[in-house]
């Protein structure tokens, strides 16, 4: 990977590696305080936040690109905005503000996302998803979601490739031309992979003994330290201005 | 054995078996990654490929329930996908206290309807469970975009458009259900 494109150091010192349950714990909250919030300044204020979140975990090169898909968006969600205002003067009114605030939610949410989903091995997520202490009938579905996507997407590469030879491309206009026949050859030979995966997954958990009370066991322990503690007094900290930006400031009267 | 004695107690055999607690895990990972790949190979989220990954979760779930026949599967694949989202993908926990009630529901209907061995059941639990999922979605869209209600016209086309895909996931889900039939893989 290129120097530059790896995560800032300083950054990955606090935030990047280990905090899972930290980390999953601020994605829960700010959620719900994303849709609560309404002043562009706030949420813009939690965007920077979750952006240095990111980029503590997230290479810049990918996070560029996926900031760069979600502006694409927002000036689509503009063009249609002035096309819906021809007809409505009201929306004409209201400014570009109206669109900003539902961007800055989804761009919140984006940035936690990624410092999350990315921020971890399996391994490590595995051990945080056993230190929340859920019950096994909803532990054992987690583990196999985390454990199967990756071995999903290298199937889904195989079957492809196979496609390939065939002579079947894969690609927008094949989707648009014809989906269903196109999705079929896709999806068919997946769900009998899946299926014949969860068969021997299932051989080998009734083996192991899970499901007559035995326990999964995880290669890493899952105790919170000192960084967790610090990354959600940073939280706490960061979403109280939030709450200030929203009501208190000087500032927010302006928005 | 001696007779003083006394036998062990066989352990009670818990609800869920690790089989189908895998099959569960496996089928909302399927359905989270033919997401992605669809959007995706559609060039981004177009009418096209919004509806055929409605329709591709849709037939998932059908084929789910009929591979894993219990009352409480379906709550269950919504409970997991939920959670997955809720920590890992930024998903907003707003959504699980619409949807857990909806899956009981629904589980619920298909039990009433005589049971997860009956492809029909499974196809009107299916559909009822989407139809009240979008509805939810559709009020979460309204919470986003309260500011300007009229904002909420493109979430609702969007929405719309995702059920019409998801009744098309329940003629496919049928088509389906008998080719896995035909191969073995579902006793249904």
């Amino acid at each position: 990977m290129p120097a530059s494109s790896a995560p800032s150091p300083v950054l990955a010192s606090l935030a990047g590696g280990r905090e899972v349950r930290a980390r999953m714990l601020i994605c829960l909250v700010t959620s719900l305080v994303v849709v609560w919030l309404k002043s562009p300044l706030a949420l813009g204020w939690l965007a920077a936040w979750a952006t240095a979140l990111a980029l503590s975990t997230t290479p810049l090169r990918l996070l560029a690109k996926v900031y760069a898909l979600a502006a694409a968006l927002f000036l689509l969600s503009l063009g249609c905005g002035w096309l819906q205002a021809q007809w409505s003067p009201a929306l004409r009114q209201s400014g570009w503000t109206v669109f900003l605030t539902p961007f800055l939610r989804v761009a919140v949410l984006l940035g936690l996302t990624l410092s999350v989903a990315l921020g971890a091995r399996p391994t490590e997520l595995l051990a945080a998803l056993k230190g929340l202490r859920l019950p096994l009938f909803i532990h054992l579905p987690l583990v196999v979601m985390i454990r199967l996507v990756p071995s999903l997407i290298s199937d889904l590469r195989q079957i492809a490739d196979s496609l390939r030879l065939k002579g079947v491309r894969l690609n927008p206009l094949s989707l648009l031309a014809s989906p269903l026949l196109t999705s079929r050859l896709l999806f068919a030979p997946l769900v009998f992979r899946v299926l014949r995966s969860a068969e021997e997954l299932a051989v080998a958990a009734e083996l192991k003994g899970l499901g007559q009370g035995a326990r999964p066991s995880a290669w890493r322990g899952a105790r919170a330290g000192w960084r967790d503690g610090l990354l959600l007094g940073l939280a706490l900290a960061v979403l109280v201005g939030s709450f200030w930006l929203e009501t208190g400031a000087p500032a927010a009267r302006a928005w | 054995m001696p007779p003083s004695a006394t036998p062990k107690p066989v352990p009670r055999r818990p609800y869920w078996q690790p089989r189908e607690l895998i099959l569960v895990g496996a089928f909302a990972a399927l359905t989270k990654v033919a997401g992605v790949v669809i959007a995706l190979a559609g060039g981004g989220m177009n009418p096209m490929s919004l509806a055929l990954k409605n329709a591709t979760a849709t037939i998932l779930l059908v084929v789910l329930l009929l591979k894993a026949p219990k009352f409480g599967v379906l709550t269950l694949y919504v409970v997991s996908q939920s959670i997955f989202s809720l920590l890992l993908l930024g998903g907003s926990l707003m959504l699980l206290p619409g949807l857990l009630p909806a899956g009981i529901l629904c589980d619920q209907l298909i039990r009433g309807l005589g049971g997860y061995q009956r492809v029909w059941a499974v196809l009107v639990g299916v559909g009822v469970f989407d139809l009240l999922s979008k509805a939810i979605a559709l009020g979460f869209s309204f919470l986003a975009f309260r500011e300007d209600p009229r904002l909420f016209i493109m979430p609702a086309i969007f929405i719309g458009l995702g059920y019409l895909g998801s009744l098309l996931g329940l003629a496919g889900g049928l088509k389906f259900v008998k080719e896995l039939r035909h191969a073995g893989l579902i006793r249904a």
